[in-house]
């Protein structure tokens, strides 16, 4: 009988192996915590040593058996999903950089297009909400936003 | 004890201008609330300066930012239901079954049901705060490291309903959020863990921090896939409030809900992100047995609303009787009883009565106003769910910046935000659910701090674990709560 899809291979197996170094490199990490003293018997180490331990049993059980998953997302899906997460990593490189305005407004005119918003409704999106947020947020809740260090030289 | 106090606050706070306070403060704490990330302290944090400096008089302030408390409680499960993005930290459990709800076009219900069950945990947990808080107050000081500790032995031990289908994606990530929670300075040592020499992880990572980043990211890259897939469903957003036979099947999940959210509210330092959690997962063990748990059982909606109301009621038991903070929120609070040179502790109902009545009198009013504010606005908050995509989501986004950037006004911490988010959403595709990770977060710090607090307590003897008549009872209930499902089970197949 051939077995159910996503239960066969090594590739479903990856992430489960990704963990295995993770929870691994966590007891290494853990085990050369350095303190000058401790209060109490266990110390810094035995907790995330102990956690570290189990993560790895764990991880190997789940190599054994990966489980269900969904599927991954692949060609243009793929550059969309990949595309947004450099987009917003993008925007808070620029959020004290160019400041709230442009780089909020710049990100939600994307975000909207990606959405199937034409240009007009992107443009209005990102001109609108980053005005909406600046406001509520500066003036209502009394939160200072960034106002780009590019343009005041700071 | 005499009850002199509370017919003073009535008095004070059924004036006018205090009855207008508490609405304000209602109605404000509601928008706050209403923003995802955006939470009841911040809220509060920004409005007592604000009444401080109009000259208000204190026992107004304290009916207002109770008012705001108790609107923020509500507002964070508006996005929550909604949009399945917790708006703060005790509403997470509420997504779970409150967003199946709204995809099934039952938003409007979802939404109205949260206030009612609001309502009776808040209700219900003031009438404990008015009977009992003395009493209250000395169990709080019951409760050592090692009673701390089993209290979270039986919170992992409800946990256990939680395994689904596949258990060992569970257990991986409670124990993911429990490693989340040792980055940072231990505070026993003075060790810094896994910060990597970066000073921004030095306080670790904060919970907001990551609720928005695992919820609200990963489920706007989710909505993105659906919608390329066509698979994006329009919603409905149905008709209005939950039937009288819903209601009558929410009422245990209500009342056990409250019961645990208060006990655990009472208790300095576990607030209402713990009480949801335990009484949601106590809940699963009880009623859960056609598995409708997390595909929009309104029972898994009642019991975590009904326990954070509670919550919230009780964590002003131990900051009014001791003067001991319940929670972040209670903790501002006290700070403005401080403001106003009023010293909280047991001689505050005889020396201030009308602060103290006044307080305890205006979270009856505020219940009361609050419930009746929102029923009303259900109908026009649920229209979110008719806004476009391209309006919502890159709202929803702007909105996690903000809520991150407006707590902590680092750039770094957006970062790490969308680092999480995209953790979430790999977890998400591969069968996780994210939940669990929630839970390890929100227990971890007080397990370990209160395990090693306690051995040191003892110079390492396991024996202190099992003094107590409170441990040994805390004991008993885990024991309980593992054991009795099988047990039924088993009886349930033999009949």
């Amino acid at each position: 009988m051939p077995r159910a899809a996503g239960e066969s291979g090594f590739l479903p197996r990856l992430p489960a192996l990704v963990l295995l170094v993770l929870a691994l490199a966590y007891g290494f990490e853990a085990a050369r915590i350095e303190y000058a003293f401790a209060s109490d018997p266990l110390g810094p180490r035995a907790f995330p040593l102990g956690l570290s331990a189990v993560l790895v049993v764990l991880a190997i059980a789940w190599a054994i058996r990966p489980g269900r998953a969904e599927p991954w997302p692949q060609g243009a899906l793929l550059f969309e999903v990949v595309g947004l997460v450099a987009l917003a990593f993008l925007a808070a490189w620029l959020f004290d950089r160019a400041g709230f305005l442009i780089a909020t407004g710049l990100f939600c005119a994307e975000v909207a297009a990606m959405f199937r918003a034409t240009l007009a409704q992107a443009i209005a999106t990102g001109v609108g909400q980053a005005l909406l947020w600046w406001l509520v947020f500066t003036k209502g809740l009394r939160v200072p936003l960034p106002t780009g260090s590019w343009f005041t030289g700071s | 004890m005499s009850f002199d106090y509370l017919w003073t606050g009535f008095a004070v706070a059924l004036q006018a201008h205090n009855l207008l306070f508490g609405l304000l403060g209602c109605f404000l704490g509601t928008l706050v609330g209403a923003l995802p990330a955006i939470g009841p302290i911040n809220g509060i944090a920004l409005l007592l300066p604000l009444a401080y400096s109009m000259g208000v008089p204190p026992e107004s302030t304290m009916i207002l930012l109770a008012g705001v408390y108790y609107g923020a409680e509500y507002g964070g499960r508006i996005s929550s239901i909604l949009l399945n993005v917790p708006g703060d930290a005790g509403a997470v459990m509420t997504a779970l079954d409150g967003n199946p709800m709204a995809r099934q076009g039952r938003g409007a219900e979802a939404l109205a049901l949260s206030a009612i069950a609001s309502f009776v945990g808040g209700m219900l947990s003031v009438l404990g705060l008015t009977l009992f808080a003395p009493l209250l107050g000395r169990l709080a000081i019951g409760f050592g490291p090692a009673e701390y500790f089993v209290l979270m032995v039986f919170a992992f031990a409800t946990l256990t309903s939680m395994v689904g289908d596949q258990p060992i994606k569970t257990m991986i990530g409670a124990a993911i959020g429990l490693a989340l929670t040792t980055i940072g300075l231990d505070p026993t040592s003075g060790a810094y863990r896994f910060t990597f020499d970066e000073p921004e992880l030095h306080d670790g990572i904060e919970f907001i921090i990551l609720v928005i980043g695992l919820f609200s990211i990963s489920e706007v890259l989710l909505l993105l896939e659906q919608q390329h897939r066509g698979t994006l469903q329009v919603l409905s957003i149905g008709r209005g409030l939950p039937s009288l036979a819903t209601l009558r099947s929410c009422l245990g999940a209500m009342l056990r809900g409250t019961g645990i959210g208060f006990v655990i509210g009472v208790l300095p330092g576990t607030g209402a992100s713990v009480a949801s959690a335990v009484a949601y997962t106590t809940e699963k063990r009880i009623s859960d047995h056609d598995g409708t748990f997390g595909k929009g059982d309104p029972r898994g909606l009642a019991a975590p609303e009904a326990a954070n109301n509670a919550a919230a009621g009780g964590a002003f038991v131990p900051m009014l009787t001791l003067g001991v903070p319940g929670s972040g929120t209670t903790a501002v609070m006290l700070g403005a009883l401080l403001l106003y040179n009023i010293q909280p502790g047991p001689q505050l109902f005889t020396e201030r009565p009308e602060i103290a009545g006044g307080l305890v009198a205006s979270m009856y009013i505020g219940n009361v106003l609050l419930l009746a504010l929102n029923l009303p606005l259900v109908q026009i908050f649920v229209r979110m769910l008719l806004l476009p995509n391209w309006i919502l989501l890159p709202g929803i986004l702007t909105l996690a910046f903000l809520g991150v950037y407006s707590t902590y006004a680092s750039t770094l911490s957006i970062t790490i935000m969308l680092a999480i988010g995209v953790v979430g959403y790999l977890l998400r595709k591969l069968g996780f659910d994210l939940a669990p990770v929630i839970l390890g977060f929100v227990l971890g710090k007080v397990t370990e701090t209160n395990l090693r607090n306690a051995l040191a307590i003892s110079g390492g003897e396991l024996g202190i674990f099992f003094e107590s008549k409170i441990c040994l009872v805390l004991w008993a209930l885990a024991a309980l709560v593992l054991v009795a499902p099988l047990l039924l089970r088993r009886r349930a197949a033999t009949a």
